[in-house]
């Protein structure tokens, strides 16, 4: 043992000292650092880790050097490790009109990720794609929306990772055993009565948004949820909660496995804190997200976190037929799988003959889009609808999918409830 | 009249510099330019100070996960603080100074932002886990 605090094994000594190369090395490093300043004991095994740093857009010339220098030194992963979205559409990229030298530099990133074996997922929802955890399992993700899904949904066990602690969970296959990893951080923290009635997606965006300006890191329960909710409802309340807060895991009473009753969830009678979301709520939280001040549409944006083929079948369902708005840019975000399959369906086609766009392995948030000079944005997404004002220089009609894709054929904002 | 003060490695290396010092948290992302090392936050004690090649002393870093990268496109550059004294390093800062190799040390047993004052010639040495500080050799 070679030091006070955080205890290593012989190998993690090794790993520290060089032995399994400088990558591995400066990995440790890193991960140790992390281990003293909260306090952990040890070390632990995880079984998978997902790096959020992949766009350019997100890691700049520093971030892309630093990737490169590693992949250089014969950096590996030793346990699966996905990747997070892009800066750029990986295929389409030249027909949506991205700059060469921007191209050049993903390309460089995505080369260097891959010869370390990272797994070209390319998209925030690596749950719903092949590298799902299991209940329990411990894991080391970045990608807030991802991430508090994993742990919240799934049950399974991660903190809240940047892009560089994960990547080095991923090479040396561990993490600092502290947070979420233990039973104790993981208790419900906030009760939330949710009483207005949620039908779509937007509306969990919209609870999810609301509970997290006021939780912040905190652990909310929800009570009240229907039992009608899925898997696309709550990808679209994770990443609200991850964008207005920074909720890593929440608790939904009856539907989540550490949630079956109130009392597990809570590991008590009652909490402290205690909120309400009712039918005021929701209006205000959806008109809060709209930031436009007139009815233009010019961008509509969906697909944040990744639309599901489910979601892309609904675009395609209302759009068959039908012509998006002369001026409107209709970019359906989504994973290069989940486009294979939408193409194999003919909803792609259904979908471009509209005159939409299916954007695969992209963050719409991340991009550059400011060269198509857009102005007023529509989106399902309380994520896209809090960051792009800032990141994006635009401005936001916040709708469910219905209103949003009824809209681009519209030409002005349309709202459908 | 040399000051030693003992702490906790954070990230390893030696350095020895002109200290700067602020009684704020600091944000590496959005709190500096990236080509000449200038602190740019509106308001912050630091604001138009140059941080290049300093042993930049200061509570706590704050501010988004980005921050690590901006420590990093710093050293790149050329204009990154020679080491950091924190009195208790936070995941970002801790992050950046270790990819970019900038000696990091926090915990010591004085509180440094009261031990050290800008202008004081200061020498991190994380092999021995210690600071020592040289009163006044810089006038500012």
């Amino acid at each position: 043992m070679r030091r006070e605090g955080l205890y290593l094994t012989r190998e993690e000594e090794k790993i520290l000292a060089g032995e399994d190369g400088a990558p591995a090395q400066k990995a440790m490093e890193i991960l140790v650092a992390l281990g003293d300043i909260y306090e952990a004991e040890r070390m632990i095994d995880v079984k998978s880790a997902h790096v959020s740093s992949v766009s350019f857009k997100g890691s700049g010339m520093a971030g892309m050097r630093f990737i490169e220098n590693l992949a250089m030194d014969g950096a590996t992963f030793k346990v699966p490790t996905s990747l997070n979205p892009l800066s750029i559409d990986i295929e389409k990229w030249k027909d949506l009109g991205f700059e060469e030298q921007i191209v050049n530099n993903q390309f460089r990133m995505i080369k260097a990720y891959e010869s370390m074996g990272g797994i070209s997922l390319f998209s925030c929802t690596p749950q719903l794609l092949g590298a799902a955890p299991i209940f329990r399992e411990h894991i080391a993700w970045a990608e807030s929306s991802a991430l508090n899904y994993a742990n919240s949904v799934i049950g399974a066990r991660t903190n809240r990772e940047g892009g560089i602690s994960a990547l080095a969970s991923g090479i040396v296959g561990r993490t600092p055993l502290y947070g979420y990893h233990l039973d104790k951080n993981r208790i419900g923290q906030v009760l939330v009565n949710v009483e207005a009635e949620l039908k779509t997606p937007s509306d969990y965006a919209a609870l999810g948004y609301y509970t997290g300006q006021i939780v912040g890191e905190k652990n909310p329960v929800f009570k009240g949820i229907p039992k009608s909710v899925g898997a696309i409802e709550l990808k679209s309340l994770s990443a609200a909660l991850a964008s207005s807060g920074a909720v890593a895991l929440y608790h939904i009473v009856g539907i989540t496995p550490e949630a079956l009753t109130l009392e597990q969830a809570l590991h008590k009678s009652q909490s402290e804190e205690q909120i309400t979301f009712g039918k005021n709520e929701l209006k205000r939280t959806y008109e809060k997200l709209s930031t436009a001040t007139d009815e233009e549409v010019d961008y509509v944006a969906v697909g944040c976190p990744h639309y599901t083929v489910n979601e892309i079948q609904t675009v395609a369902q209302i759009l068959k037929g039908k012509k998006v708005h002369n001026g409107v840019n209709l970019w359906i975000y989504t994973s290069p799988q989940v486009k294979v399959i939408a193409s194999r369906m003919g909803l792609t086609e259904i979908i471009e003959r509209a005159g939409g766009k299916i954007v695969c392995g992209n963050c719409m948030v991340l991009t550059y889009t400011e060269k198509f000079n857009f102005k007023n944005m529509a989106t399902d997404s309380a994520k896209a609808a809090h960051y792009c004002p800032g990141f994006c220089k635009l401005n936001v009609h916040f709708g469910t999918l219905e209103s949003c894709i009824g809209s681009a054929i519209a030409g002005k904002w349309r709202e459908n409830k | 009249m040399n000051e030693t003060i003992k702490g906790r490695i954070i990230s390893k290396g030696y350095a020895e510099g002109e200290a700067l010092v602020s009684q704020q948290p600091f944000s590496f992302f959005g709190g500096v330019d990236t080509a000449t090392g200038i602190v740019i936050e509106k308001g912050h004690e630091l604001e138009s100070k140059c941080i290049a090649g300093k042993i930049l002393v200061f509570p706590t870093g704050k501010g988004s996960t980005v921050g690590s990268w901006v420590i990093y496109q710093l050293s790149e550059n050329g204009v990154a603080p020679k080491a950091i004294v924190n009195i208790k390093a936070e995941p970002i800062i801790a992050v950046g100074a270790i990819i970019s190799n900038i000696p990091l040390i926090d915990s010591l047993e004085k509180n440094p932002l009261e031990a050290i004052k800008t202008g004081d010639y200061v020498k991190v040495n994380t092999n021995e886990s210690i600071i020592v500080i040289e009163k006044q050799r810089f006038k500012t």
